[in-house]
């Protein structure tokens, strides 16, 4: 109990000297970015005199010096207070509060997508090594994973929405209808495309590297002994194989959050997707420091929750690490 | 050893069910839904959809932190409006006075109009309108402001702090919000005296309009209006799959084709071209180098004005489409276009040149004088690629005349730090003749001034003469004459002297559904393609 304690205090501090970390960072680089919030604010060649100009800047706080800037933002933030997102002029609190679970659904649904046809295919590609099957898989994977998201979105887009006409051309939620009447089923409806077009990336990263675990395994000797024994190719892969490659794969797969999280930021652009992706470049391209702060906070959690889980099931699924944990 | 697998098998079936879920789901919905699309907007007339950039559904529309200052509010309306001929009319006041020494405005109120939720306009809300957007720290510029307050029952008056003519544009472009109903989610809710009211805000998404019955002007024929929120590069897309009325596309479109849609462009004041640093090269108190010893030769810059063409520019860096013009407020009743201006005469420009001593001595095609080559950097911003265009294809232009311009490409921040020493592409081109003022007057051409007001450094005590005269002016008419008297006044001026170089006034492209018209757009300001819903309550849609 008391080790688990230990290891409880341990894990927050480490989190909470990344959310520090990062929170420097991302400060240092939005603050000497090229990017002058002022005229992001009013419009780069706005009549605003050089007096309101200055009135704005006051406002702000934008001519205090940055560490005072920072440090300012730091105890806000003890207190609760997130600060005020230029670019929106809302609490960033409010903004990241109702952007939050629609990219959480996002990235969730996005995830699992990847996660299962990824080891899906990894497996059958891996077990039939040298087939056109493989091959197909094979070169699928590295077009996709070379391919950038926003791209992907609108060739789905262009596709699945003009062409086919089959999902919406963006959004959450269907054109001009008011939210009390949109249904559960339309949701899920303009979740499917972008979901998809985030999952694929991750998808071809996964068959892989499972695919590349799956022949490895195919090579052991205990593989070789099985099939002495008489074992068919799927009950041999189900029995010895899907066990050996899950560790590596779910590794993976809770690795990939944080790419998610980047590929997010593109594809709801692509989409008009209201998640914390769109605000993320809309306050970057507008220098908001605060709701970028905000959102690079939001995204720390999500990435150190992803890693932190996967550590955790290493010690459900592998016996060997559970032990490990103990003596040390 | 159970455990685990039980584990896995739990996995395994969530995973499976989630999976066949999501597939359920796509194929009901490619039964349902696929209707829908084409009868949103094409059965039912009562209401559009249009796309025109995302700043609709970000939801701020509170005039006192900046909403509406370019001219196109739907929730609300100011005490003066902006006609279609770009004057300015009474709207909300019935008349207005402006005292002998221009310091002391008095507007008189209409009656008889109500705010969206039924409330009486009071001349209380119009000074609170002020005296909330003068403490915003926001775009909403009331530096001259002294006080607002109310006189007389149904007068407020105005004191400034300094004579300021162009504050009739500065109230025209302040819609007045209701006092009872300013609270902190105003701006996603706003509760104006304007054509239309919010039915529905999807921050990021979309933002759903209604008419406002109690506006006392012309009544929308919509019942709703959605304003989508849609990603430029796949606004295109977007208007093939027929679900929109108008989509507002990049220029570069125009020749696209999409069925049921035409393409409107539209005019715009919106501006392109370059400073030309007036004084030669110095070295400001920051240790910044200002000032530019080849474009501060008048014939230098006269000879690019009249050399380049105007055209081939247009054609090779914008595919053609905008409109060629040398003046800086083309299209602005404050333009003034004497004394004319023919360009694309590269001999007369090359003459021009020989005379004032910038000759080609070593044959590399670039003239010199004393030693200086006549040669400077250009830079066009990098987020914007139409300015780099412009700045290669001006350079390409210019190489006839001997005169080497080189381009390139510079994050906006150092384009404005550099550009009183390297001249860069801006653009400009509101509602207000302050910008006359901000461009020539020599209050901003000194050494140490860092802003965009007047970075071609430019000085003609007559110019400043007619400009500080024009602030004083109580009346419109005398100020937009004498804006025109700082151009050219038959002399000199601005439009001799040639301390810009402009090229074109860029076009706003969209694609409309047939049949749908937009009424008479009055000339869209420097902005992106929004003000095209200035007169949105005027559109009529007809089969």
């Amino acid at each position: 109990m008391n080790q688990l304690l230990k290891q409880a205090i341990s894990t927050l501090i480490r989190m909470v000297l990344l959310l520090v970390g990062v929170s420097m960072v991302t400060f240092l680089l939005v603050i000497s970015s090229p990017i002058d919030p002022i005229d992001a604010y009013v419009g780069a060649e706005s009549n605003v005199s050089q007096e309101q100009r200055d009135n704005i800047a006051e406002y702000w706080g934008l001519n205090n010096p940055p560490v005072e800037r920072y440090f300012t933002w730091l105890s806000n933030l003890i207190k609760g207070d997130m600060g005020t997102s230029i670019s929106y002029q809302k609490p960033v609190t409010e903004i990241l509060g109702s952007r939050f679970l629609a990219s959480l659904t996002l990235m969730a649904v996005a995830w699992l997508l990847s996660g299962i046809f990824g080891f899906l295919l990894g497996v059958m590609s891996g077990a039939m090594q040298g087939s056109i099957f493989d091959k197909c898989v094979k070169a699928l994977c590295f077009v996709l994973s070379s391919t950038p998201t926003f791209w992907i979105g609108l060739l789905f887009l262009m596709l699945f929405s003009v062409v086919l006409g089959w999902f919406p051309i963006g959004l959450s939620v269907p054109i001009g209808k008011l939210s009390s009447e949109v249904t559960l089923l339309e949701r899920v409806h303009h979740l499917i495309l972008p979901a998809f077009t985030l999952s694929i990336t991750g998808i071809s990263g996964i068959a892989l590297h499972t695919r590349q675990k799956i022949i490895d395994v195919l090579k052991m000797d205990y593989v070789l002994f099985a099939k002495a024994r008489g074992e068919s190719k799927w009950t041999l892969i189900r029995r010895h194989g899907l066990r050996n490659i899950a560790i590596p794969a779910i590794t993976l797969q809770f690795a990939s959050i944080s790419e998610l999280f980047g590929g997010s930021v593109l594809a709801e652009n692509v989409f008009s997707y209201p998640g914390l992706g769109s605000a993320a470049s809309a306050a970057g391209l507008k220098g908001d420091v605060p709701l970028l702060l905000g959102i690079a906070l939001c995204s720390v959690l999500f990435v150190f929750a992803g890693n932190l889980i996967a550590n955790l099931l290493y010690g459900i699924l592998n016996p060997q690490i559970r032990e490990g944990g103990k003596l040390g | 050893m159970r455990k685990r697998i039980t584990l896995l098998f739990i996995l395994a079936t969530l995973s499976l069910s989630a999976l066949t879920g999501c597939m359920g789901n796509s194929n009901n919905n490619e039964e349902t839904v696929t209707p829908a699309p084409e009868s949103s907007s094409s059965i039912s007339q009562d209401s559009l959809v249009i796309s025109i950039g995302s700043e609709f559904a970000d939801g701020n529309f509170d005039p006192c932190t900046g909403s509406g200052t370019l001219g196109y509010d739907l929730f609300h309306t100011s005490l003066l409006k902006i006609t279609t001929e770009v004057k300015t009319e009474c709207d909300l006041a019935t008349d207005y006075k402006v005292s002998e020494d221009g310091l002391i405005y008095t507007f008189t109120l209409r009656g008889d109009v109500k705010f969206s939720d039924g409330q009486s306009l009071t001349p209380e809300d119009v000074v609170f309108t002020f005296n909330t957007a003068k403490v915003s720290g926001s775009s909403v510029d009331l530096t001259m402001l002294e006080k607002a307050e109310v006189t007389q029952g149904n007068k407020v008056q105005f004191t400034l702090n300094k004579a300021y003519s162009p504050f009739t544009r500065t109230v025209a472009l302040l819609g007045i919000v209701p006092e009872h109903a300013y609270n902190d989610t105003y701006a996603s809710n706003p509760v104006g005296t304007g054509p239309f009211k919010v039915k529905q805000l999807d921050v990021g998404q979309q933002l759903i309009v209604e008419p406002n019955e109690y506006y006392y002007g012309t009544q929308s024929q919509f019942k709703q209006i959605t304003f989508l929120s849609i990603d430029e590069e796949t606004a295109l897309a977007a208007a093939k799959s027929g679900q929109l009325d108008l989509v507002m596309v990049n220029p570069e479109y125009a020749k696209e084709t999409v069925n049921g849609m035409h393409i409107v462009n539209i005019k715009t004041s919106d501006n392109r071209g370059f400073n030309l640093p007036t004084a030669p090269e110095t070295v400001n108190s920051a240790g910044e180098t200002v000032g530019n010893n080849v474009t501060s030769d008048p014939i230098v810059r006269k000879a690019l004005n009249i050399g380049i063409s105007r055209k081939e520019i247009i054609d090779n860096a914008l595919n053609g489409i905008g409109t060629a013009s040398w003046v800086r407020f083309e299209g602005l009743p404050w333009a003034n276009e004497e004394p004319g201006l023919k360009d694309g005469q590269v001999e007369e420009a090359k003459a021009l040149l020989e005379e004032a001593g910038w000759i080609d001595t070593d044959g590399d095609g670039i003239r010199e004088k004393n030693g200086l080559k006549c040669e400077f950097r250009i830079t066009g911003r990098t987020d914007d690629l139409q300015r780099y265009n412009l700045a290669v294809a001006l350079s390409e232009n210019a190489k006839p005349l001997g005169i080497n311009i080189i381009a390139e490409a510079l994050d906006w921040s150092t384009c404005k730090q550099i550009g009183r020493n390297v001249p860069t592409c801006i653009g400009t081109g509101d509602y207000s003749f302050i910008d006359v003022y901000n461009a020539f007057h020599s209050s901003f051409a000194g050494a140490d001034v860092v802003n965009l007001s007047n970075s071609a450094m430019y000085r003609n005590p007559t110019v400043d003469g007619y400009l500080d005269a024009m602030l004083a002016a109580t009346s419109e008419d005398e100020a937009i004459e004498l804006c025109k008297k700082a151009q050219y006044d038959g002399t000199t001026g601005a439009n001799v002297d040639f301390p810009y170089l402009w090229l074109v006034n860029i076009d706003h492209t969209y694609f409309v559904r047939d049949g749908l018209d937009l009424g008479t757009q009055r000339i869209h300001p420097h902005g992106h393609g929004a003000p095209v819903i200035q007169n949105l309550n005027e559109w009529t849609l007809t089969n």
